[in-house]
């Protein structure tokens, strides 16, 4: 359909009007040099050459009539593409829009899942035990889907998350680079001397400690922050556990992430300082390395999980009217 | 049966049955505010029947939302109970008032309430999550009825990618996921245009009259007003009077009313 409108436009000029052009070429020389007035015919264009020659005032060569069909059908050609462009642009409002037909919805298919049974024999004190039990099953929330869930919440706040989680970073890259010096001075045959080994497992557990105070910060401010997300998803039916679930599931990404990425960096960095110092091979301390960082993921894990446990569990505890109220 | 259901409907009269699906006892809630205790409610007892439309009307302050808590189970009483469908919530447990809140009540807030981080497809299988159903008929469902709120081109936009009217059709459809036979509305029609409330409350009185389902709605629009069965006025934590709708339409006179 579009394409008959286009093709409509050079087609209706074709037919009995003259092109401006061809209007042209029936001038004298005289008219001819009057209208160019210096110029060639290459340098004007066709709607100013149309225009020129309606004002050509010198004889009646110029049929009138032709430049008005001209001009009509040029003005309607461009209707029609400003046309075609508005339909476009009004189909696409009406398609944001689109409003909801109430009377076209389907009721039989909105109330297909509505539970038949009476309440009362399904939970309640006065329902079957079996039922009861069958209730316990149903209410679910599945580790996939809840890992699923997760995954993509940690990735949309990438940037909250990230700032969340790099007390855990720093408090790793710090435990694996001190443990990188260790595994370079025994690939070199190097002896740390006693007083650096405790002084150094001193300041890990430190390092560690002030990581979950700081985790545990950030995830209190980030559960104040879902208070009202809580609330919603104990009114659709989530139970107390779903969301410590989530949160938790949630805090072991997050320091799982921490945990390799700080070590990858701490080792990194430490083994470039220990490689200037010291002369050993590679492969020498390659165990050593996989050891730390799988230490690093699982200390990364079991902190952030450690430190999410009390907000979460508070959180969930909450009453879901005052989830719901709670703004931040 | 729908179709006769609706004609009555039209001529005004009530559609109920005699069971009762809410029913609250000399129902009291305090909150502790430092050393003073508010009472919220002060004992309020009100019976309503399967199939009927409620308005919960009143200032704020007056309750009103406390009530709407106590109803949907969202919150405990300080004193009395609450009987939904008969059952005592006080005797439930975690997982039986978690089915109760999956399964028998939908809830459609003034704020919508839609999880930001998630899609209008993820947010309205969310309830279907819960209530332990199959991936593929989850997906297959939560399409369906975005189709339905005429949302089927929005599946994957987030709720801040959507106007207030769509994000209020995508908690609609979420709240009637898994097929409520209760409603509990609070003010659903407060942050929206004329034309989307007005879709919203036909769609909800649609939903009362042609399939049963009970509409409790906190509100303050007199059009959610004009279709309900009665209205109850609550003040200072108590019902002021309850309104049967030819007993508002003698009130508002030849003035209001169409």
């Amino acid at each position: 359909m579009a394409d008959d409108k286009t093709m409509a436009v050079p087609g209706g000029g074709d037919d009995h009007e003259l092109t401006a052009r061809e209007q042209f070429e029936l001038l004298t020389d005289e008219q001819k040099a009057e209208l160019l007035g210096g110029e060639t015919l290459g340098e004007i264009s066709e709607a100013d050459l149309l225009s020129r020659l309606s004002h050509l005032d010198s004889g009646d060569v110029l049929d009138e009539e032709d430049v008005k069909a001209g001009l009509h059908n040029e003005l309607q050609a461009q209707l029609r593409v400003i046309d075609q462009l508005s339909d476009q642009r009004e189909e696409a409002s009406l398609n944001i829009a689109k409003v909801l037909d109430s009377a076209a919805v389907n009721l039989d298919f909105l109330m297909r899942e509505q539970v038949k049974d009476p309440t009362r024999t399904i939970i309640g004190p006065d329902a079957s035990a079996e039922s009861r039990a069958s209730i316990r099953e149903k209410i679910s929330l599945p580790t996939k889907t809840a890992l699923k869930m997760c995954w993509k919440s940690v990735l949309i706040r990438l940037g909250r998350v990230a700032i969340t989680a790099s007390g855990i970073f720093l408090g790793i890259a710090f435990f694996s680079s001190v443990r990188m010096t260790a595994i370079s001075l025994q690939a070199a045959g190097e002896v740390a001397g006693q007083e650096d080994a405790a002084r150094n497992v001193w300041l890990i557990v430190m390092a560690l400690m002030v990581s979950v105070v700081g985790i545990c910060n950030s995830m209190l401010m980030a559960v104040t922050e879902r208070f009202q997300e809580i609330g919603t998803m104990k009114c659709l039916g989530a139970l107390d556990s779903f969301i410590v679930k989530l949160f938790l599931i949630e805090s072991a990404i997050l320091g799982g992430l921490a945990g390799v990425f700080g070590s990858l960096i701490g080792m990194g960095l430490m083994l470039i300082v220990n490689k200037m110092k010291y002369t050993f091979a590679l492969s020498a301390v390659l165990p050593g390395m996989a050891e730390t960082a799988l230490i690093s993921f699982l200390l990364g894990v079991i902190l952030s999980v450690m430190a999410a446990i009390l907000p979460a569990r508070q959180a969930a505890r909450m009453p879901a009217a005052a989830a719901l109220r709670t703004t931040v | 049966m729908a179709d006769s259901q609706a004609t009555t409907a039209a001529k005004g009269d009530h559609i109920r049955s005699d069971e009762y699906v809410v029913r609250t006892k000399d129902l009291k809630k305090h909150y502790k505010m430092g050393d003073e205790t508010i009472e919220a409610l002060k004992g309020v007892t009100l019976d309503i029947f399967r199939g009927e439309y409620i308005s919960l009307m009143g200032p704020s302050g007056s309750g009103k939302s406390t009530l709407f808590n106590m109803i949907g189970g969202l919150d405990k009483p300080t004193e009395g109970t609450v009987f939904i469908d008969e059952v005592d919530m006080a005797q439930l447990d975690a997982y039986e008032l978690a089915w109760l809140r999956c399964r028998k009540i939908g809830y459609i807030f003034q704020t919508f309430n839609l999880i930001p981080v998630m899609t209008a497809l993820e947010n309205i299988t969310l309830p279907m999550v819960f209530a332990g159903m199959d991936y593929d008929s989850m997906m297959a469902r939560g399409r369906e009825l975005l189709e339905t709120v005429g949302l089927g081109h929005r599946l994957h936009n987030k709720p801040g990618e959507l106007s207030g009217g769509q994000q209020q059709r995508v908690a609609i459809a979420r709240a009637l996921a898994n097929s409520p036979s209760i409603i509990l509305a609070d003010e659903p029609t407060g942050n929206l245009d004329l034309k989307t409330g007005k879709e919203i409350i036909e769609l909800l009185r649609r939903l009362n009259k042609e399939s049963g389902v009970t509409v409790i709605s906190a509100t303050h629009d007199l059009k959610m007003v004009d279709v309900s069965d009665r209205i109850i006025w609550i003040r200072d934590g108590l019902i002021d009077r309850i309104q049967s709708r030819s007993e508002m339409e003698e009130d508002m006179g030849e003035g209001h009313g169409h």
